[in-house]
């Protein structure tokens, strides 16, 4: 029984080095280092490493801004007087970013702003993809279930599958130090010139949740209300021709109606002179950096442009003058 | 708990040595209780049936030994078939059989009133309900005596390496081995712990990444068309084969540890030179199961033609039933029965000896066959499978051949990645399936030199651990 039990620990301890230590040696999506972030050509896990960041420095930033890439534009070094976060990361949806705050607010985070970015994936997209998901798993997720989170990265097969990316990176990262500092990452300047302009991809999700979301917006804004947070909801815009294509418009009206139930929002969707204007999107999805600017200084300093106002974009939407935007929407 | 969960890796080690660490008395206990909280961990409540049936066929079985009245043990016989096959009737086909009648009723033009009880199917009900009429049939049939320890019969029906997906043992093999004494055996465990990794090589590299390809095309065979089509149910033949019979090796592996040798359940399936021989290598347990319990009762072959055709025809069709409620399953075994009655007609016969060429030819035929009828066992309706066996052949993209692969590579959803994992491990599958009609490929690789066989065994952990599919995947035959 000695020499079985000794063959089968020389067995495992193989099989632990190629499970463990090869994962986190290699590390493709940076959990083992989210501290030190290689920018490797791997889509790293943003929101476990931005949760990991911010729970470090817990006074460091008074404002967020939650939501999926598409709110990666907005870079938050362009705000006046206040230290803000872009948490933005593949997919973001509102249960997530509830579960943020509430772990934020648990560790001593006191932000006095958060900003929370909208549209048509926040309620089709089942927040449980996630969990099986490396580039998107939960920080939360760490928390509740290690095993299985772990259990997604200590995997040899991770490794291999990264191996052709790992050997010819393409950077993601303008700089690494802005993606610790601001929270965004991609050059949100650039059209991506792999886009198929004319074959719009239908970005969204296949689970209908609307009911679901609306209510995780409303605990989103009584924690906000119980923690005197100011909680600004905004949409994000979207190019015409995605918008066309992946958007229900009546079903993304219904959700608009009953959000402004919850909280006045500031209104960048729809069709406008920006969003069928190629020239300001990075791809279908993504509006430039300009954009994203224009849109935080809409928010913070209530500037705002007369012809696209009187389009629905930057408008603040509130229980009054809802039907009224959502009519200049297009 | 699967196999192939983080779970069983922490309870196989546990039970093993808790076995090996107390005396004998103790380990019957010890392999009853381990048995039931595997069995308990997919759902409690199932408890319940298993106890149900095991009583039943040891109540029944005992009774029988007592009597010596024919007319009382034909009773007995009965209402034990009754109640195990009844209790499988209601959680496995009684939504099935009320769908048809409605469907008949339907046709009819007359009033239906639909019921459907949705019942969750228990986990390997089918597998440990054959199991335990095998039993009592044989006690009926004076071929064993009735066991007298209930604990010891308990364990026999319910022994977790095999209670969800067999192989569904036989009395005279599994019960005297849990009754006897074991002393541990080296070779044997170890032995059995390199079965174990065949048998996870099987499942995680090879079933659990093809499953992705297979699943993404029959969950909507409507949107494909020609090569997707086909190479998807080639995919199924070898996700399905690999998925099994690496359970059925994990299974015997693991009872191996323990000193216990299950009943060999697959010898190279896919390296039949007939459907006869396919039967006589895949799922060896039930196929066998069906020939002494229904083949050869009906007759088997000392019959006339016709008799015999028959015979083989209700045994194949039967045996389809056993793996599904659905008409899909039906038809699967009834074309395996009528391969063989056209074999029996064309006289192919596994013993002929024929040169290699002429048993690859055959092989070909028999693989050709087995994955023809594999798009019913797949299907989930039958106007699905026969979509696909009307829609396989138009290859309308032909003409430019490499655009063609290129782009069913495309529709089925693989990359580079993919396609190494199925270059690197199907010809593995397929040298150690032929290696193995000459001889046990573990034995052979346990005589070289020990620097030859650690590389080899440390190359093949590598292999599965770099090359596995994410997540925890089921195993195919836990939903019969």
């Amino acid at each position: 029984m000695k020499k079985f039990l000794a063959k089968v620990a020389a067995a495992l301890a193989f099989c632990l080095l190629v499970t463990v230590a090869m994962p986190i040696l290699v590390d493709p999506y940076n959990v083992f280092h989210a501290k030190a972030l290689r920018d490797n050509g791997v889509g790293p896990n943003r929101n476990y490493i931005k949760m990991t960041h911010v729970l470090a420095e817990p006074e460091r930033y008074d404002a967020f801004i939650f939501g999926s890439s598409r709110v990666g534009s907005l870079h938050p070094e362009v705000m006046e007087g206040i230290s803000c976060y872009n948490m933005t990361y593949n997919v973001g949806l509102p249960a997530e970013h509830l579960a943020n705050l509430r772990t934020m607010l648990a560790h001593g985070v006191k932000p006095k702003t958060v900003y929370v970015g909208l549209d048509n994936v926040s309620y089709t997209v089942d927040p449980a993809i996630h969990l099986s998901d490396r580039m998107s798993a939960p920080y939360e997720y760490s928390r509740a279930h290690p095993v299985k989170f772990w259990g997604l990265y200590l995997n040899a097969s991770v490794v291999v599958q990264a191996i052709p990316t790992l050997l010819h990176p393409e950077p993601m990262y303008a700089s690494v130090q802005d993606f610790y500092d601001y929270g965004w990452w991609y050059d949100y300047d650039t059209e991506n010139p792999n886009e198929n302009w004319d074959n719009p991809r239908a970005v969204t999700g296949s689970t209908p949740r609307l009911a679901e979301t609306i209510d995780e917006l409303g605990e989103l804004a009584a924690l906000c209300a119980q923690h005197d947070i100011e909680l600004v909801f905004f949409t994000n815009p979207m190019y015409e021709a995605s918008y066309r294509a992946a958007v229900d418009e009546q079903e993304f009206k219904t959700f608009l109606r009953q959000l402004v139930r919850i909280a006045p929002f500031y209104n960048f969707a729809g069709l406008n002179d920006i969003t069928t204007d190629r020239a300001y999107f990075v791809d279908h999805g993504h509006v430039k950096a300009g954009v994203g600017d224009r849109m935080l200084a809409r928010m913070t300093g209530g500037e705002a442009d007369e012809a696209l106002l009187a389009q629905g974009f930057g408008a603040y939407v509130t229980a009054e003058n809802v039907e009224d935007v959502l009519a200049r929407m297009g | 708990m699967l196999f192939n969960s983080l779970s069983f890796a922490v309870f196989l080690p546990v039970v093993f040595l808790l076995y090996w660490a107390v005396p004998h008395r103790f380990r019957v206990p010890i392999l009853l209780a381990a048995s039931y909280w595997f069995y308990m961990s997919w759902n409690v409540k199932y408890v319940v049936l298993i106890l149900f049936t095991t009583a039943v066929s040891y109540g029944t079985a005992l009774a029988l030994e007592r009597t010596e009245r024919k007319r009382t043990r034909k009773w007995l016989l009965t209402g034990a078939l009754a109640a195990c096959l009844g209790l499988l009737f209601v959680f496995k086909y009684l939504d099935f059989f009320f769908a048809s009648v409605n469907a008949v009723l339907g046709a009819l033009s007359l009033p239906l009133h639909p019921v459907t009880l949705r019942l969750m199917l228990p986990v390997g009900i089918s597998f440990y309900t054959f199991q335990t009429l095998s039993y009592v049939i044989d006690v009926y049939r004076g071929k064993f005596p009735a066991e007298r320890n209930f604990f010891v019969y308990a364990t026999f029906v319910s022994f977790f390496p095999q209670l969800v997906a067999g192989p569904i043992e036989r009395t005279e093999n599994l019960l005297p081995q849990i009754r006897a004494e074991h002393v541990f055996d080296y070779d044997q465990a170890t032995y059995g712990l390199k079965l174990m990794a065949w048998g996870f090589f099987k499942k995680l590299v090879i079933a659990d990444n093809l499953c992705v390809f297979v699943d993404k095309v029959y969950h909507n065979v409507w949107d494909f068309e020609g090569l997707p089509l086909i190479v998807a149910s080639l995919f199924f033949l070898a996700q399905i084969y690999c998925d099994f019979s690496g359970y059925s090796d994990i299974a015997r592996g693991t009872s191996m540890l323990l000193g216990i040798r299950l009943m060999e359940n697959f010898k190279s399936a896919y390296l039949s030179a007939s459907i006869r021989e396919f039967w006589s290598r895949n799922h060896i347990s039930l196929s066998t199961w069906f020939r002494d319990y229904v083949y050869i009762p009906l007759g088997g072959s000392r019959c006339g033609k016709l008799r015999h055709n028959f015979n083989l025809l209700a045994t194949f069709t039967l045996s389809g039933l056993w793996h599904g409620a659905s008409w899909t399953f039906v038809l699967w075994g009834a074309l395996h029965g009528l391969g063989q009655i056209v074999e029996n007609a064309l006289h192919v016969s596994k013993s002929v000896t024929v040169g290699t060429w002429r048993w690859l030819g055959r092989v070909l035929v028999t693989f050709t066959f087995c994955a023809f009828g594999l798009v019913f066992f797949r299907a989930q309706t039958l106007p699905e499978a026969l979509y696909v066996i009307t829609h396989s052949f138009r290859l309308a993209g032909l003409a430019s051949p490499v655009r063609y692969v290129a782009d069913t590579l495309h529709a089925l959803g693989m990359v580079r990645y993919d396609l190494i994992v199925a270059a690197v491990s199907l010809p593995v599958l397929i040298a150690y399936d032929y290696a193995s009609l000459r001889g046990d490929v573990i034995v052979w690789l346990s005589r070289r030199r020990a620097a030859v066989r650690w590389a080899v065994y440390l190359a093949f952990l590598a292999l599965i651990l770099c090359f596995r599919a994410s997540g925890e995947t089921a195993f195919v035959y836990f939903q019969f």
